[in-house]
């Protein structure tokens, strides 16, 4: 699969919060959590924010913190992907399993 | 030597005359300016300066954040302009990318709370005030710097 974040079929889960707030839900509601630093490229996608910069992931989904300069953080949640989760785990700064 | 100056969301009045104050003091200095932003923060600058006279290119933020991300693009010095969260997590990101200790420029209603936030995530120099339409205090703390060479070099 993989693609372009705009065109796959994606919830929003938190809008126009802060990048805190966003983090913050992420890591408490993820599964397993991945942190990378921000230029990082996931489905097509440059991921912006105060390093390190978290992402989760569950059996079915990913979910991340997508920026927008006028509106805000948006939590995005994201079918699951194998190959964006291989490449996670070789990106990651960090590992925190839940 | 280059300076990207990193400007927000065009809805706070006193960004672009302070982006222009900003460019034209670098570029007294010798230093190149160019203006990162989306479409309709880059067309106000565009409309502003058409001659270049202090900045001398634009770069649509996203294509800038690929081109450091991919390190096809460098800069001496970083101007993150803030009135916003998201201004900060941008400025964030280009100092991580780009391992400069930037300059945040934070204005608007909440410049105070996010000026701390600024301060609380990024290793950088912070110029504030609480300015919607009147740039003159920031201006102030622009002049009082002095040279921003000298800045660089420190």
């Amino acid at each position: 699969m993989g693609g372009c974040i705009e065109k796959m079929n994606y919830e929003i889960l938190l809008r126009n919060v802060s990048f805190k707030e966003s983090s913050e839900y992420i890591t408490k509601n993820a599964q397993e959590i991945y942190y990378v630093e921000p230029g990082y490229k996931i489905f097509d996608k440059r991921l912006i924010g105060t390093p390190p910069i978290p992402i989760g992931v569950g059996q079915d989904y990913i979910i991340l913190t997508y920026v927008k300069p006028c509106y805000g953080s948006f939590v995005l949640k994201l079918p699951r992907d194998e190959n964006e989760i291989n490449k996670l785990k070789t990106a990651q700064l960090k590992q925190q399993k839940r | 030597m280059k300076a990207l100056l990193l400007l927000g969301c065009p809805e706070v009045a006193v960004q672009t005359g302070l982006a222009l104050y900003v460019a034209h003091k670098l570029k007294s200095e010798g230093i190149k300016t160019v203006g990162v932003g989306t479409a309709s923060t880059l067309g106000l600058m565009a409309v502003a300066d058409p001659q270049h006279a202090y900045i001398d290119s634009l770069i649509n933020l996203d294509r800038c954040i690929d081109l450091l991300a991919d390190h096809k693009a460098h800069a001496d010095i970083v101007f993150g302009f803030i009135h916003k969260d998201s201004g900060i997590q941008y400025l964030a990101s280009v100092a991580a990318m780009t391992d400069i200790t930037p300059v945040a420029i934070v204005f608007g209603r909440d410049a105070e709370d996010l000026s701390s936030e600024v301060e609380r995530s990024i290793h950088c120099k912070i110029l504030w005030a609480k300015a919607v339409h009147n740039p003159i205090e920031l201006k102030k703390k622009i002049d009082e710097v002095g040279l921003w060479a000298a800045v660089l070099k420190k």
